[in-house]
């Protein structure tokens, strides 16, 4: 199946940098890909931004930082590669209690996409996937 | 970001603009905290203007909410768009932190 929209971008540079880029990548790909309905653009834009932020704020810093998204008729994939291999998170970490002020990012990008974590090649690659509604 | 404060006579309404992330979230946890220390005990923000969170901005408004609650206020949210009330929803923090449609309904709550 063709893709509708593919957009790739380095995510190098410190955590604004970066996270003007995933905006800026995410943009990209709904003017390509335009009928993609808000639920599942919030939904994709929500998750590739706490990963994201993750592999900034936790990550190797350097080189090797990669964004890739793609929308077929299908479903809406992101793959977010970071260098070394796999950090020691938890991925089925749960929600934690409404008195805490971290710690819900995995757990809230695990009800909006289907999330692997693996390694490939040396690097971390996270995937991201969500059936189009 | 940009954080405008209007100030009441029972409350400080605070609107962010832009996007409340991991890069932001700490100038709004600083801009309430002062709200707080300059005596206005309860802080509605307006999220009008605010595009976008992630989980470190919810994190500042769970850090802010305790900030007025120890103070004897609240806080309380405002204009939420859809990404911000599904954030809300899905991590259930709309139970504490109810989104408002208005601001003049936030300011009336109670």
């Amino acid at each position: 199946m063709p893709p509708e929209g593919h957009v790739e971008v380095d995510l190098d540079g410190d955590d604004e940098a970066v996270l003007d880029r995933v905006h800026d990548a995410l943009a990209r790909l709904w003017r390509s890909a335009s009928d993609v309905d808000e639920t599942d653009r919030i939904a994709l834009e929500t998750a590739v931004v706490e990963v994201a932020g993750n592999v900034v704020r936790h990550g190797a810093a350097g080189p090797g930082r990669h964004l890739a998204l793609t929308a077929d008729a299908r479903r809406l994939v992101a793959e977010v590669t970071q260098p070394g291999p796999p950090p020691p998170l938890d991925l089925a970490a749960a929600m934690p209690g409404s008195d805490q002020e971290s710690g819900r990012g995995l757990a809230l990008t695990r009800l909006l996409v289907d999330l692997t974590c693996a390694e490939r090649a040396g690097a971390t690659v996270w995937t991201l996937a969500r059936p189009r509604s | 970001m940009e954080i405008e404060t209007d100030l009441r006579a029972d409350a400080a309404v605070l609107r962010p603009a832009g996007r409340l992330t991991m890069v932001t979230a700490g100038e709004l946890r600083a801009r309430i905290d002062e709200t707080v220390a300059g005596g206005h005990r309860v802080v509605v923000l307006d999220l009008a203007d605010t595009t976008f969170m992630d989980s470190s901005g919810l994190g500042a408004l769970v850090g802010g909410l305790r900030a007025t609650r120890v103070a004897g206020g609240d806080l309380r949210l405002a204009c939420a768009g859809a990404q911000v009330r599904t954030v809300l929803q899905l991590t259930t923090m709309d139970r504490v932190l109810r989104p408002y449609d208005t601001v003049e309904d936030a300011l009336r709550a109670s």
